[in-house]
């Protein structure tokens, strides 16, 4: 072993302690006891230890401790800080079992406040959009709320429904798709590239108060569907709910 | 409560908890509350090195000094001058519970940590025994 390195490990060493001594550091002690220079350093802290250990050795165990241990945790002693009991394992488990059953139950909650009898049929009308890719449909200019005798004519549909504020948009292009064989009239909006939908409420097991719109995400698309009577309108574009939210204010 | 330590082993410990908060009553708390914190955990380590490492990190979490360097009489006072850091490593040492290496371990610092620690320790703790006027350390509680 250097002497530099010996230098530096026997600071570990205590002499007065036998057993403690790790073997790096014994092998230090015995380089240190061969070189002159750190011959005397190394008397010095032996010298400093006894004095110190003789101190510190006079210092008994108290027996009230002694007694206070053999007689075990005293009653509301082992009371736990709030981070320790906190992380007591029936603790834990309580408070996992309380989060996942909040959870659960938000869930459940939010899921029944925004949904609505013929929901997962709207939502497939939506999902009709993804797989388009715009020659389905036949191109056709005009009113929005002037579609209802096209489809008629074209189509024999009858229920062709747009409500107050919407019958002004300008159309690209219009269908009639079927939906577990039920009509569904589909319009491109020319602004912000919108879908008009019109369906027979019942077709699709739809029942909502008349004239509250139902917001819904599919994905990237959001829509918004009402219901006035028997027929149903639905719109949709890309956005978020609240885009849809401020579209709809922005109607009333 | 069940222990694994013998007397000898529980007297060094509580001398550590003393050197560390230089006041009887406030070791005594802290031995008894790491005893209890503790007494669940130490069967589960396999030896007696981890065991004791557990008492002394536990002890050291728990101890603040209960006196100021101005307080208290002899080894207690001069421990109580040394930063917190040097009177873990010097109490560590001086009561022989764990091998240099595992104390440095307890401690959570390199061997060579250790050593520097060490040293700095005893100069302050040398220095401040002059100091104080105490040509020697042997004065105890």
């Amino acid at each position: 072993m250097k002497n530099e390195e010996a230098a530096v490990l026997i600071h570990c060493h205590c002499a007065g302690l036998p057993g403690t001594e790790d073997p790096r550091i014994l092998k230090a002690v015995r380089a240190a006891e061969k070189d002159p220079g750190l011959q005397a350093e190394l008397a010095r802290q032996r010298a400093f230890d006894a004095r110190v250990l003789t101190a510190v050795e006079q210092v008994m165990l108290p027996q009230a401790l002694v007694a206070r241990l053999a007689a075990g945790p005293e009653p509301g002693v082992r009371a736990l800080s709030g981070k320790a009991a906190l992380l007591q394992p029936v603790v834990l488990a309580i408070l996992i079992g309380a989060v996942v059953l909040l959870g659960w139950g938000g869930v459940t909650l939010w899921n029944r406040a925004h949904s609505f009898s013929g929901k997962d049929s709207a939502i497939r009308m939506v999902e009709v959009n993804d797989e388009m890719t715009g020659m389905e449909m036949e191109p056709k200019k005009g009113l929005a709320g002037a579609l209802d005798d096209w489809f008629f004519d074209k189509y024999g549909f009858e229920d062709y429904f747009v409500p107050a504020g919407f019958e002004n948009y300008q159309t690209v292009g219009a269908r009639l798709f079927k939906q577990d064989g039920e009509p569904v009239a589909q319009v491109a909006i020319e602004e912000n590239n919108m879908i008009f939908y019109s369906f027979k409420a019942e077709d699709f097991g739809v029942a909502l108060p008349n004239d509250q719109w139902h917001i819904f995400d599919d994905g990237e698309w959001v829509a918004a569907l009402q219901q006035r009577d028997d027929e149903c309108f639905m719109v949709a574009f890309r956005g978020s709910s609240s885009d849809m939210e401020d579209f709809l204010n922005k109607k009333k | 409560m069940d222990l694994p330590f013998s007397t000898e082993d529980l007297t060094r410990l509580y001398r550590f908890a003393l050197l560390l908060t230089g006041d009887e009553g406030a070791a005594q708390q802290v031995m008894y509350d790491a005893c209890v914190d503790c007494a669940a955990r130490l069967g589960s380590y396999r030896n007696e090195e981890s065991r004791m490492a557990c008492m002394l990190g536990n002890l050291r979490q728990r101890a603040k000094p209960a006196i100021t360097a101005a307080e208290g009489r002899g080894i207690v006072r001069a421990f109580a001058a040394l930063p917190e850091e040097e009177r873990a490593a010097l109490a560590g040492l001086y009561v022989g519970l764990l091998p240099a290496r595992g104390l440095a371990e307890a401690l959570k610092i390199s061997l060579e940590q250790l050593c520097q620690l060490l040293k700095s320790a005893r100069e302050r703790l040398d220095r401040g025994g002059l100091e104080l006027g105490e040509p020697s350390l042997e004065q105890t509680l």
